[in-house]
C-alpha cells in the first residue's frame, strides 16, 4: 500500500481552534512582533528618530472608591482626552465586571476594558464551575497575575476592583506593575491627588448612603475642576450586599451651577 | 509638550457690520493643573483697538507691557491713538526683533480702522508673520475645533448683537473640545460709539 | 437489537455493512430518562434521578446544569462525560459574551457542543489529546434568545435536532408517544410542567418524590433559568394527583 502524506495539505481546522480551548483559558494570546522581547522592541522602535509618535493613551482620569459603614462607593469622571483634545465627555469608566463585581478604568482604556472583560469571563466560569461567587481577593489576584505576566509589554492600567463577598465589602487596587493592594480608600488617575484631598478630609466611617454618595461626587467634582484632563459627568456606583447599583450620573456643569447657585443671567427676552 | 500649550488658552476675533469682536477663555493653568479661572487674555490698547495674546503667559504679559509702553510713546509724539493696522505692524516688528529667541505667543489684533471705522482684524505667528482676513481669526491650544465652529457659524455683515451671539457660541462650542482652555470666557464688542464687555459662564472642568 | 454485532463494534471510524456505528449506538443506550417540553412562555426540563441506594445523598446527583443564565441542559448517560461537554459549553458561552457583549444564541451553543461531540472520529496530531470513544451522553438543551424559547436534543453522534417536546434515555420510546399525543402548541408553562412530569411518572419504576426528580424551567419573560427547590417540586408533584 502506498502511503500518501496528507499532512502538507492540512489546514488549521475548526477542530484545532476547539482544541485550543484549554490554552485559551489560561490566557488570551496576542500576535506579537517577531522579536524575542516585544517590550524592548516597542521601546527601541519608538525611540528611533524617524519613528512615528508612540501610542498615546487616554491618561487623564479621576476615579475613586472607598469603604464605609454602608458598603463601597465608587465615583468616577467621564472625560477622555488625546493630548489637549477632548475626545469624549461620556466615557464609562466604571466597568461592570459581573453583577457583583465592579472595576474602574484609568490609564489605557482598551487595556482596562479588555482585561476587566477577561476578568469577568473568568469570574463567571469560576462561578459556574464552583457553584459559588468568586471572592474579591481572588478576582483581583487574577487580574494582578495577568498584568504581571505582561510586565514590560507596556500595558497601562490603574484600577480598583470592588465587590461584596462572604467576607464583606472589599476594595483592591491593581495596577500595571502588578501592584495589588487591599485598602479602605483609593483614588487613581491624574486627578487623584485632588480627589484624595477632599475624600480624606471628608471621610467618616459612619455615613448614611446619601452622605457617602455626595462625598464621592464632591471629591471627583473638585478634581475635575483642577485637573483639566478630568471632567464630563460624574458617575456614582454603590456596592451593596447583593451586588452593585448605579446611583447617579451628573454632568459637571450642572453640578457647578447647583453647588454655586448659578442661574442663567441672560434669559431670552421674548 | 509644546511650550505654546504650557498655560493653555484660546482667543477669537471676528468682524461684523461696523463692529468687531474679540473673545478669550478665562483659564490660566500650568500644564494639566488649573491655577485660575479668571484670567482673560484680551488687552485694551485703546478704545478702537484690542489685542488678544495666546501662548506662554509670561511672554504675553511682557509683550503686552512693551506694547503699552510703545503706544504711550506714540501718543506723546503723535497726539493720537494707534490704529489697529499700526498696532499690527508694531507688534510684528517687535516679534521679529526676537527672531532667534522668540516670545512664545500668537497675538490677534482687532479694531476699527480710520475715520470710517472700518472693521479690521489681523493676527500673526510667534515671529511676526502677519495675516489679515475679513471674517475671523483664531489662536490657542485647539485651533482645529475653533476653525470648525467659526466656519460653520460665521455670517457676513452681522450687527453687534448677532456678532456677540456668534462669537460667544463659537468660543463656548470650541472650548468643549479643548482640555487646556475654558472655565468661562469673556467677549468684547467694539463699535464706533461704545464698548461692550460680557463674561460668559462656561464649564468648570 | 444488535443482531449484527461483529468486529464492526470495535472502532468508531468503521461503519458496519448496514451503515451503523456501534460504539455510537452503545453510547446512546447508556442514557437514563429525561423530558423537555417547550411552549410560547418558556421551556420545562424534567429529569429522573435514579437513586441506586438509600444511603446515597440525592443532592449530590445533578442532572440539570447551568451553562449560562439563559441556557440550561438536562443530561442523561455517563455523567463524567457530560462534565467535559458542559465545561466546553460554558467556555463557549462566556467567550461569546467576552467577544460580543451579548448572550450566546441557543442554536450556536448547541452547535458548538456538537462540534465537540464529533471529535471522537478525529486523528489528533501529535501532542493533542485523542478521544477514544464518543461521549456517552445525550443532552436536552433549553434556552431563550431573541428568537424566543427553544429546546434542542443532541446525541452522542454529534447530531442535534430541535423539538417541541422530547424524551430521551431508557424508556423514551413510550414517553415520546405520550408526549406526541398530549402536546399542543397552545400549552401554558404550567401545563407543560404537568405534561413533563406525568410522562416521566408513567415511565419511572418508583413513585415520584421530591428527591428523585429534578425540574428546571427557563422563561422568555425572565430570560433566566430556575431549578426548583424541594418546596416548589412538592407543589408541582401535588398537582399531579388532582
Amino acid at each position: 500500500m502506498i502511503n500518501i502524506d496528507f499532512d502538507s495539505l492540512e489546514q488549521p481546522t475548526l477542530f484545532d481552534s476547539l482544541a485550543s480551548d484549554v490554552k485559551y483559558l489560561d490566557k488570551p494570546h496576542f500576535d506579537l512582533p517577531p522579536n524575542s522581547n516585544p517590550g524592548d522592541f516597542l521601546r527601541e522602535t519608538f525611540a528611533h528618530p524617524n519613528a512615528p509618535k508612540p501610542l498615546e493613551f487616554a491618561h487623564g482620569t479621576t476615579t475613586l472608591a472607598f469603604v464605609y459603614s454602608g458598603g463601597i462607593v465608587v465615583a468616577v469622571d467621564s472625560k477622555s482626552t488625546q493630548g489637549p483634545y477632548v475626545a469624549s465627555r461620556s466615557v464609562k469608566k466604571v466597568i461592570e465586571i459581573t453583577p457583583t463585581l465592579l472595576g474602574t478604568m484609568a490609564g489605557g482604556a482598551a487595556d482596562c476594558s479588555f482585561w476587566e472583560r477577561e476578568l469577568g469571563r473568568r469570574c463567571r466560569l469560576y462561578e459556574l464551575r464552583n457553584k459559588e461567587l468568586i471572592s474579591v481577593a481572588a478576582a483581583s489576584k487574577i487580574l494582578a497575575n495577568i498584568v504581571y505576566s505582561y510586565k514590560g509589554y507596556g500595558l497601562s492600567m490603574g484600577t480598583m476592583i470592588t465587590g461584596w463577598d462572604k467576607t464583606g465589602p472589599q476594595l483592591y487596587y491593581v495596577d500595571n506593575d502588578g501592584t495589588r493592594l487591599h485598602g479602605q480608600r483609593f483614588s487613581c488617575g491624574s486627578g487623584s491627588t485632588y480627589a484624595y484631598g477632599v475624600l480624606d478630609s471628608g471621610f467618616k466611617w459612619e455615613m448614611n448612603d446619601e452622605e457617602a454618595y455626595e462625598l464621592g461626587r464632591r471629591a471627583v467634582y473638585h478634581a475635575t475642576h483642577r485637573d483639566s484632563y478630568s471632567g464630563g459627568a460624574i458617575n456614582v456606583y454603590h456596592v451593596q450586599r447583593n451586588g452593585w447599583k448605579k446611583i447617579s450620573s451628573d454632568d459637571c456643569f450642572e453640578l457647578y451651577k447647583k453647588y454655586y447657585n448659578i442661574a442663567p443671567i441672560n434669559k431670552p427676552t421674548n | 509638550m509644546s511650550i505654546m500649550a504650557y498655560n493653555g488658552g484660546a482667543c477669537i476675533v471676528m468682524t461684523g457690520k461696523n463692529c468687531v469682536a474679540i473673545a478669550s477663555d478665562l483659564r490660566f493653568g500650568i500644564q494639566q493643573q488649573t491655577i485660575s479661572n479668571d484670567y482673560p487674555k484680551v488687552y485694551r490698547v485703546n478704545d478702537k483697538c484690542f489685542i488678544g495674546i495666546s501662548g506662554l503667559v509670561t511672554d504675553a504679559q511682557t509683550l503686552h507691557q512693551k506694547i503699552v509702553f510703545r503706544h504711550n510713546l506714540y501718543k506723546l509724539r503723535e497726539e493720537r491713538d494707534m490704529s489697529p493696522k499700526v498696532v499690527t505692524n508694531l507688534i510684528a516688528n517687535m516679534l521679529y526683533e526676537k527672531r532667534f529667541g522668540p516670545y512664545f505667543t500668537e497675538p490677534l489684533i482687532c479694531g476699527l480702522e480710520g475715520p470710517d471705522n472700518t472693521p479690521y482684524i489681523s493676527g500673526m505667528d510667534l515671529i511676526g508673520a502677519q495675516v489679515q482676513t475679513d471674517d475671523f481669526l483664531v489662536v490657542g491650544t485647539m485651533t482645529p475645533a475653533m476653525y470648525g465652529v467659526c466656519e460653520t457659524l460665521y455670517k457676513k455683515d452681522m450687527n453687534e448683537d448677532e456678532l456677540f451671539e456668534t462669537i460667544s457660541q463659537c468660543m463656548l462650542a470650541s472650548l468643549e473640545r479643548d482640555a487646556l482652555s475654558g472655565w468661562g470666557a469673556v467677549v468684547n464688542i467694539i463699535t464706533p460709539t461704545k464698548l461692550i464687555t460680557k463674561k460668559l459662564i462656561g464649564r468648570q472642568d | 437489537m444488535f443482531l449484527t454485532r461483529s468486529e464492526y463494534d470495535r472502532g468508531v471510524n468503521t461503519f458496519s455493512p448496514e451503515g451503523r456505528l456501534f460504539q455510537v449506538e452503545y453510547a446512546l443506550e447508556a442514557i437514563k430518562l429525561g423530558i423537555g417540553v417547550q411552549c410560547e412562555e418558556g421551556v420545562v426540563l424534567a429529569v429522573e434521578k435514579r437513586l441506586t441506594s438509600p444511603l446515597l445523598e440525592p443532592s449530590s446527583i445533578q442532572k440539570v446544569v447551568e451553562i449560562d443564565y439563559h441556557l440550561i441542559c438536562a443530561l442523561s448517560g455517563l455523567t463524567a462525560d457530560s462534565r467535559t461537554i458542559i465545561d466546553h459549553a460554558r467556555i463557549e458561552t462566556q467567550n461569546h459574551r467576552f467577544n460580543y457583549d451579548e448572550p450566546m444564541g441557543v442554536e450556536s451553543c448547541v452547535q458548538s457542543i456538537c462540534d465537540l461531540a464529533l471529535r471522537f472520529g478525529e486523528n489528533r496530531s501529535s501532542g493533542e489529546e485523542r478521544m477514544s470513544r464518543p461521549f456517552g451522553v445525550a443532552l436536552l438543551i433549553a434556552g431563550v434568545d431573541e428568537k424566543g424559547p427553544s429546546l434542542y436534543y443532541s446525541d452522542p453522534s454529534g447530531t442535534f435536532t430541535q423539538f417541541n417536546a422530547k424524551a430521551i434515555g431508557a424508556g423514551s420510546e413510550g414517553a415520546q408517544t405520550t408526549l406526541q399525543e398530549k402536546y399542543s402548541k397552545t400549552l401554558t408553562l404550567q401545563e407543560c410542567q404537568k405534561l413533563a412530569l406525568t410522562t416521566l411518572k408513567q415511565v419511572m419504576e418508583e413513585a415520584i418524590t421530591t428527591t428523585n426528580v429534578e425540574i428546571a424551567v427557563i422563561t422568555k419573560a425572565e430570560g433566566k433559568f430556575k431549578i426548583y427547590d424541594k418546596e416548589e417540586l412538592a407543589a408541582v408533584i401535588a398537582t399531579l394527583t388532582e
